[in-house]
This record gives structure tokens, C-alpha cells and sequence, in this order.
């Protein structure tokens, strides 16, 4: 029996979206007993039930986020418990305790991992390395293992009505801050509106875009669609952008219904943040551009000429 | 301040995709003819470093575990004017364990330490997984402060603006500590001058062997590809703009987006 243990956190009561992708997760494994540490302020665990979990363990009073006094906690919830997996969501905060909790606990550490399989040599992993180009499987060599799931690369487990687990839940009181890392103050941003990871509709500018002002261009025809701006690393890099509108490996994962890529040549570690979109669009000068292998549909095109074509008809249509 | 930037080498990840083959029994990529640098997010942090010591004062070491030709990597980050270079030396190529690289990293800057400020890019380039910067922290016992875009100080406190899911953030926190970089508009990695190369070909570089590390305790790779894509783009012409245009919006009718 293989004792998996999901992480969620829920900083505003509400436990985050991806812990259940995590349980989607667990659940492909056969024979195994699934249980959740869940960190944050005033928990819901009743929206866990139908899950198939068996134990939360609730690590409360912890409003805020601070990295060592979560990191802590979830050490806390973990102590409860024999944990042969520890699956956590490798957002912004998996990635910065994952390797920590990992490093703890003595365990293997897996992050960016797309898919997972017991064998039975043990837990083996796929991930993608060398920005993308490549997968590699890795065989975990040690009795147990964190995982860092990629967001958005499981689905969401389904929430079954027929069995009404009783959930055990055990909650400890959070000891507090300990004042090591503080976080002072959230920052504005120039990015509005819809976030990225949930947008319907993402229009996204690269290296081809070739300015800040340019990008106008960009932010037109989201307006129209209703959806929402985003950038690879190349046109952040080049300061047009901010680097919080960066998609791709190292940026946010993304899964739009329709994703308009525009001058973006379709590096690997950029296309890792758009692989869950239903359509791809590709705007490019270049007919041998890598974006064409993965758009469903091309137009190979100076994107100047075409955005303002494409943006004035979609204001005809959709207004 | 006294300040460790610890980087790695990498292939150029920027290359094509046509540039990039895999030896499939080794379970590694060939490097062929493709060029050898600094993996990006740790030029970011070089860059971080930098900026900081401009700003206010320091001392900035860099270090890296690799082969020999490793050193390269290291004379141009003194060329971007870092003041000194340390070369943890292996026999061989290191493997895909991080864990082994932290631990080696952590000994080496225990023996020049210690440093107010440790610096990584947040993920190598080739293994992406972002794990060394942590297992360094923890081997110090430092606190650690992620995905770092700029550092500013006033009075004695250090300010450090991070990148989230959620968006921006500052942090406030106290050296010792360890810190991960993510690129940003304002850390992009400065050229070095014709000048400071040549200074930096001079300069002297600390060199220490560790050898030949263990087989990993912890992972083994078992299978290195290079994935596929089936789709197939539909190019959607015409004779004038408004015409692909047309037929985009058609198509996007029919999948039903619009």
C-alpha cells in the first residue's frame, strides 16, 4: 500500500485549485490510501469530501503566506503521518518548499513532472529537461519521494456522490511567524484583469513583436476577445513586457481555449506553458518558424498588417 | 557584503531545435558543435549581484562544480566583473542528481564563507528542476528567498522583489540568507566589454578537485527522448490580409472559440 499525501494551501479558506489536480493524480495509482495536508487559515475540509481522501491534516491560522512559516507547517502536518509520496503543485509556492520539505524529510525530489507511474522497480517519473526539447523518465532509487506536479498537466479528479467518506481531520495550531523572510507588501502590476493561468483567451507577443509599443497591437485585440496578454521570455527579456505576463516553463502554465501567438518562434521552454491549449493560433514572418509545428492553424504574415485586420472584423462580429 | 553567486554551465539552451540531438543509450544530449554558457537564470543572479554591489558595496565570488572547461563559465563572469572565481573541479560531467551538486557547492562555500548573500538563477537550464539554490540553504542553514528579480537596500535592512503566481511581492529579510533569481526586465545579463574579458583571461582562479562522485542514491535516468508533435498546421492564405483573416475567423467559428 502506497501512502500518498497531497499538499494544498489555502491562505484565504479556500483550498487551491490545483490540489485537485494532485488527488487526479494519486487516484491513476492502484492501491493506495490517499490523505492531505492542507495549510492556511480556516479551512473548509468538507470540500474535500467524494474525494476518496481518508485523513486531513489541517494546519491552521496561518493567514498569510510566508515561506518558513508554511514550510514549517506543512513539516508539522507531515509528521503525522508515513508518507511514501508527497505530491505537491509546482506553482510559485510548491517550487520554493518542495525542495526544502524534500531536502527534510530525506526524500528523492521529482519537480516539473508531467507524468507519474508506479513500476515495479518503484515511482518513475517523466519530466521534460533541457528546456523542453527532451523527456527524460527518472526511477526514484530511494523507498520514497516529493513530487512537483506541473500545473495543468493532470486533470482535476472527479468528485464522486456515492460514497460519503468520513474524513478525519486532525488540526494543529500554526506556531507563527518566525520573522526569517518577510513579506512586506504586495506590488501593483501593469497586468489587469483576467490572470493568465485562467484566461479563456490569451493573445501572446515574442521577439518578432519587436517593441513595447508594439505590443499595443497585442493588447487591441485582447480587448476585443475578451482575453487576456502574455509574452515569452525573449520579449520580457527585452524589456518590453513585464515578467509577470511570461508563459512558458519558467513562467505561468497556461490553458486558454485559444491561444493567438504572435512574432513568437516556438521555443521548447515557451511551448511547455501552452501545451494544455485547446487551439493555437500562429502569426509569423517566417514559414520555418518551430511555432507552426505546434499551431493547429498559420498565417504567415507580418503581424502589423494582420492584428489590425483581425481585430476591426472580431469588433464586427462580437459586438 | 560578501557575496557567492553560484552558476553552472550548460549548452546554449537557445539553440534550434534542429541543433539539438540526444544520444538515446547514453541519456544525455550530444553537444556537437553547440556553444558552452552560463545558464540564464544564473546570469540573472550574476546580474542581480552586480547591480547590488554597484549600489551599495561587496565582494562578489562566483562558483561552479563542473569539468575543467567549466572554467570558461567562470572567466566571464569575472569579465562581467565579478571579483573572484572558485572551480569545484570534477573528473566527470555532473549527473542529473541536484542533491549531489548542492551538497558539493555547500562544502565549497563553507570553506571560502561565510557569505552575507548566496546567489542561484532558480533553475539550470538543462535539468530544470530547480532544486540546488534549496539544497544549498538548507545545507548552510540559511533562510531563502525565491524568484528574485531586484535587491535594494536602505539603512540595514535588504529588500528583495519576487515574482509569483499571484503577481509582484517585497520581501524583507536579514543576511545570511540564500537566494534564487528569475529573469526580469531589469536583470538582464550585461555584455563585458572587450576590455574586461581580456583583464578577466588573467585573472586567477581558484581551482579544488572533488573527483569522481557516487553513483545518485536517490534517482537514475532511465530514458531520454526527444517528444514528438502530430499536429499539423492548416496555413491559411490569401492574396490580401483581409482574406486571412476571413479564414481564420471561419475557422474559429467552426471550433466554436468565437
Amino acid at each position: 500500500m502506497t501512502h500518498i499525501v497531497t499538499v494544498g494551501f489555502a491562505s484565504d479558506g479556500k483550498l487551491n485549485k490545483s490540489l485537485f489536480e494532485l488527488i487526479g493524480a494519486a487516484k491513476s495509482f492502484e492501491n493506495t490510501e490517499l490523505s492531505v495536508v492542507a495549510v492556511g487559515s480556516t479551512i473548509d475540509t468538507n470540500e474535500l469530501v467524494g474525494y476518496g481522501v481518508k485523513k486531513v491534516y489541517v494546519v491552521d491560522g496561518l493567514s498569510e503566506y510566508q515561506p518558513e512559516s508554511y514550510l514549517n507547517a506543512v513539516l508539522k502536518g507531515l509528521d503525522a503521518l508515513k508518507a511514501d509520496i508527497i505530491l505537491l503543485s509546482g506553482d510559485s509556492i510548491g517550487r520554493e518548499l518542495g525542495p526544502r520539505l524534500a531536502i527534510r524529510k530525506g526524500f528523492s525530489l521529482f519537480s516539473d513532472v508531467i507524468k507519474l507511474k508506479e513500476t515495479n522497480q518503484g515511482l518513475v517519473v517523466t519530466k521534460p529537461v533541457y528546456g523542453g526539447k527532451a523527456e527524460a523518465e527518472f526511477l526514484n532509487k530511494g523507498e520514497t519521494a516529493v513530487v512537483l506536479l506541473r500545473p495543468k498537466a493532470h486533470d482535476k479528479a472527479l468528485k464522486s456522490d456515492d460514497v460519503a467518506v468520513e474524513i478525519e481531520k486532525v488540526t494543529f495550531e500554526a506556531s507563527g511567524f518566525d520573522g526569517l523572510v518577510r513579506i512586506i507588501e504586495k506590488l501593483k502590476d501593469e497586468g489587469e484583469g483576467v490572470k493568465l493561468e485562467d484566461a479563456k483567451i490569451i493573445v501572446a507577443g515574442g521577439r518578432g513583436v519587436g517593441s513595447k509599443e508594439n505590443f499595443s497591437y497585442l493588447e487591441e485585440l485582447a480587448l476585443v476577445l475578451g482575453g487576456s496578454v502574455g509574452a515569452s521570455r525573449a520579449a520580457v527579456d527585452a524589456g518590453w513586457v513585464s515578467t509577470t505576463l511570461q508563459i512558458g516553463q519558467t513562467g505561468s502554465i497556461v490553458a486558454p481555449d485559444l491561444y493567438i501567438a504572435v512574432g513568437i518562434s516556438g521555443a521548447t521552454q515557451h511551448m511547455a506553458g501552452v501545451s494544455a491549449a485547446k487551439h493555437i493560433v500562429a502569426i509569423n514572418t517566417d514559414a520555418e518558424a518551430p511555432i507552426f509545428s505546434f499551431a493547429e492553424y498559420g498565417i504567415v504574415d507580418d503581424y502589423n498588417v494582420i492584428l489590425p485586420v483581425l481585430t476591426e472584423k472580431l469588433r464586427e462580429i462580437l459586438s | 557584503m560578501k557575496i557567492a553567486v553560484c552558476i553552472k554551465q550548460i549548452m546554449d539552451p537557445e539553440i534550434s531545435p534542429r541543433d539539438f540531438k540526444i544520444d538515446a543509450d547514453a541519456k544525455n544530449a550530444v553537444l556537437g558543435k553547440n556553444p558552452l554558457v552560463i545558464s540564464t537564470f544564473d546570469e540573472n543572479a550574476l546580474e542581480v549581484a552586480l547591480q547590488y554591489v554597484e549600489k551599495n558595496s561587496g565582494e562578489i565570488t562566483v562558483f561552479t562544480y563542473g569539468v575543467a572547461k567549466s572554467e570558461d563559465a567562470l572567466r566571464k563572469a569575472l569579465a562581467m566583473k565579478a571579483d573572484n572565481a572558485v572551480l569545484l573541479e570534477s573528473t566527470k560531467e555532473a549527473g542529473w542528481d541536484s542533491y549531489q551538486t548542492g551538497k558539493v557547492l555547500a562544502e565549497g562555500l563553507k570553506k571560502h564563507g561565510p557569505f552575507d548573500l548566496v546567489f542561484f538563477g532558480r533553475q539550470a537550464g538543462d535539468s530544470d528542476a530547480g532544486i540546488v539554490g534549496a539544497v544549498v540553504a538548507e545545507e548552510l542553514g540559511l533562510p531563502l528567498v525565491s524568484f528574485v528579480t531586484t535587491i535594494n537596500q536602505k539603512d540595514d535592512k535588504v529588500f528583495f522583489d519576487r515574482v509569483t503566481d499571484e503577481g509582484r511581492e517585497r520581501v524583507e529579510a536579514s543576511p545570511p540568507l540564500a537566494v534564487t533569481v528569475t529573469n526580469d526586465e531589469g536583470n538582464t545579463p550585461r555584455i563585458p566589454k572587450v576590455k574586461d574579458i581580456m583583464m578577466a583571461n588573467r585573472k586567477q582562479i581558484s581551482k579544488e578537485s572533488v573527483g569522481e562522485l557516487p553513483a545518485s542514491d536517490f534517482m537514475e535516468i532511465i530514458s531520454l527522448d526527444i517528444p514528438s508533435s502530430d499536429v499539423v498546421c492548416e496555413f491559411l492564405d490569401g492574396n490580401e490580409p483581409a482574406d486571412k483573416v476571413n479564414r481564420l475567423v471561419e475557422k474559429l467559428k467552426e471550433s466554436k472559440v468565437l
